[in-house]
């Protein structure tokens, strides 16, 4: 359904998605991990073309036969929040302060239906909230988005997104605002989603619970690059790339041991940047690590990783 | 009755504030006065003939009595505020008017003329703004970013005298001396909305610009609502307040009165009676003048305050 291939993207001069590609199939729940600032972000919006500051440099994105890189900006907006919608860190962020909540599941609606009338979209919104198990549906129409908590707010903004039953559901952190509870209910809700309406998604998140929790596959960045990509139990019980396993052992547990910190920094974008971009903080790193990038290699069918040293 | 008992406290609240603001802006005022080293009584007596040193000092000491000037500071002050709040602002110590009838008769000029600069100045200003802020950086905007730098950094006289070197000396089309007449409005109202929009094209760009990098403006783009759409139905709504304040603080300037404008143009409203009045030392029509300078900016400030409050919801549901 999605195909992204060898996509590129830059700020400027400055590259920070670097040959990045990546499938999501019918139904499956896709997860993009990695550092504040490797690019996933960028990757996740580039899909909708929405950061006006990047540019596509290079690859494309197929979704549904068409390649979005090449549509002019009426056909993309065809295609957002109708058959792509997005999902915010801040979802309180993300709507306009000055109108309700049932303004914005009525200008979701309209924005792809002139006629759509007012009473039938908050009809439609009710029933949908509903099926969502989302409760006080009358208060949170009327409510402005500063009136809800963070998680309410999270919680309404997935189900507005779900308002003209998009295809694919594109969501950048979901949980990182929000406490611990309210990042479960958000995981169940999305959940809940997916088995109601059999939607698509590709969730960007650096929390390694909402991998393990939520996602059919997942794609591990770094520096602009997917370093592996594998189904959920490949990654997280064996995972093969050095910056994988460090990443797992960063993940705070409640035994009380104290998690690894991974040594050193994320890599400053440049374009001489060649070979792998983890080979400075690498331990297992040789000198061909530094002089080209890593080989694609197919571990199964499902996993394969980019990394010259490990698993040999 | 929750609200109406919020409601109620709001005024009393902003009544309270009206009150203390005032009394301290007239009683800075006073005391200024009351140090400078000119005496009034002396002014007075010398009335427009300029005959300095002429007078005796008995007459200059009975005319302090008559004025109340022999009296101390405090008491002086608290005569007059007395006066103010049984609607006496005093008599004028040049025309022997009072201040009150003097004020009403200046402030007419002064609000033909800022009813008209005004009106203009929002009509160009918000539009441009709005179109610069979208064409960011395209050929109408870097011009417009030019004559707004030459309007901010020309001194008003300068302005005026230039529009009076060519429109009434070069091409004779307006009079020089504006004197309350229709076609004398032109030049001075041209003056104020040159001035004022070069500074608030600037600031409803930079207004609209700091909006259209929120997330909300991410977030309808992604919904797929249209460019136009967001930027009429949300940007500019949530602009709007910034933007109203803006043009608040013009419309408190020009009413204050233009000083050097008026002045040039002779047109005699209240900047002009403000700048003859501090010329003659004329303490009470002083004092009128910044009280009602301090009575327009309360007032502005109150309208832009409730209207923000009818447009933003955050200050709606924040405050009642």
């Amino acid at each position: 359904m999605l195909d992204i291939n060898n996509l590129s993207v830059s700020y400027g001069k400055t590259r920070v998605v670097r040959n990045l590609s990546l499938k999501v199939n019918d139904g499956e729940i896709v997860c993009i991990v990695g550092e504040s600032g490797c690019g996933k972000s960028t990757a996740l919006k580039s899909v909708l073309m929405l950061d006006k500051n990047a540019s596509i440099t290079g690859g494309s994105i197929i979704f549904n036969e068409k390649d979005i890189t090449k549509l002019n900006s009426a056909e993309i907006r065809n295609i957002r929040g109708l058959e792509i919608a997005m999902i915010f860190q801040n979802a309180f962020l993300s709507m306009d302060p000055t109108k309700t909540i049932g303004h914005l599941f009525y200008e979701t609606v309209k924005a792809h239906n002139k006629k759509a009338k007012k009473i039938d979209c908050l009809k439609k919104a009710e029933e949908l909230m509903k099926k969502l198990r989302l409760w006080e549906t009358e208060r949170i129409f009327t409510s402005y988005p500063f009136e809800l908590s963070g998680g309410m707010c999270q919680r309404t903004a997935i189900a507005a997104a779900m308002m003209n039953t998009p295809k694919l559901i594109l969501a950048d952190e979901p949980t990182s605002a929000l406490d611990v509870t309210a990042q479960a209910q958000v995981i169940r809700l999305l959940k809940q989603v997916k088995e109601s309406y059999n939607t698509s998604m590709l969730i960007v998140t650096h929390n390694m619970g909402v991998v393990a929790n939520l996602a059919d596959k997942a794609a591990v960045m770094y520096g602009g690059s997917i370093m592996e990509i594998g189904s959920t139990n490949d990654i997280i019980n064996s995972p093969e790339h050095p910056y994988t396993k460090a990443l797992i052992k960063a993940v705070p547990e409640m035994n009380g041991k104290i998690p690894e910190a991974i040594e050193g920094l994320p890599p400053e974008f440049n374009d001489d940047m060649v070979g792998c971009p983890f080979a400075p903080r690498c331990s297992m790193a040789k000198d061909m690590c530094y002089k080209k990038f890593p080989e694609k290699r197919d571990l199964s069918q499902s996993h394969t990783v980019y990394c010259n040293c490990c698993s040999l | 009755m929750r609200h109406l008992g919020t409601v109620c406290k709001k005024i009393a609240l902003s009544a309270i504030q009206t009150t203390v603001i005032l009394i301290g802006i007239t009683l800075i005022t006073f005391f200024i006065l009351h140090i400078s080293p000119v005496n009034p009584a002396e002014i007075y007596l010398m009335g427009n003939s300029g005959n300095v040193g002429q007078i005796s000092q008995e007459a200059i000491e009975e005319q302090e009595k008559k004025m109340g000037l022999d009296k101390p500071f405090i008491q002086q002050y608290a005569l007059w505020l007395n006066n103010v709040v049984h609607g006496d602002l005093g008599t004028s110590m040049t025309t022997s008017k009072p201040v009150s009838e003097e004020i009403t008769d200046h402030a007419v000029p002064t609000v033909a003329l800022t009813a008209v600069s005004l009106l203009i100045t929002v009509l160009i200003s918000v539009p441009l703004g709005i179109y610069c802020a979208v064409k960011k950086d395209k050929a109408l905007d870097n011009i417009v970013r030019i004559f707004s730098f030459l309007g901010i950094s020309m001194p008003s006289f300068f302005i005026s005298l230039l529009l009076l070197w060519l429109f009434a000396l070069k091409l004779q089309m307006l009079p020089v001396i504006a004197q309350r007449s229709p076609k004398g409005i032109i030049l001075p109202a041209l003056v104020l909305i040159i001035q004022c929009s070069s500074k608030y094209i600037r600031q409803v760009r930079a207004v609209i610009l700091e909006e259209m990098n929120k997330d909300y403006v991410m977030g309808a783009f992604a919904r797929g609502i249209s460019e136009r759409e967001i930027l009429f139905k949300h940007v500019l709504k949530n602009s709007a307040v910034p933007i109203l304040t803006w043009c608040g603080t013009y419309f408190g300037i020009m009413l204050g009165g233009a000083s050097v404008i008026e002045t040039i143009f002779s047109w005699d409203g209240m900047g002009k009676l403000a700048v003859e009045s501090v010329m003659r030392l004329d303490y009470y029509m002083i004092q009128g003048f910044v009280l009602w300078t301090a009575v327009i900016f309360l007032i502005v400030n109150f309208a832009v305050d409730v209207a923000g409050d009818i447009i933003d919801p955050r200050l709606k549901r924040g405050r009642m």
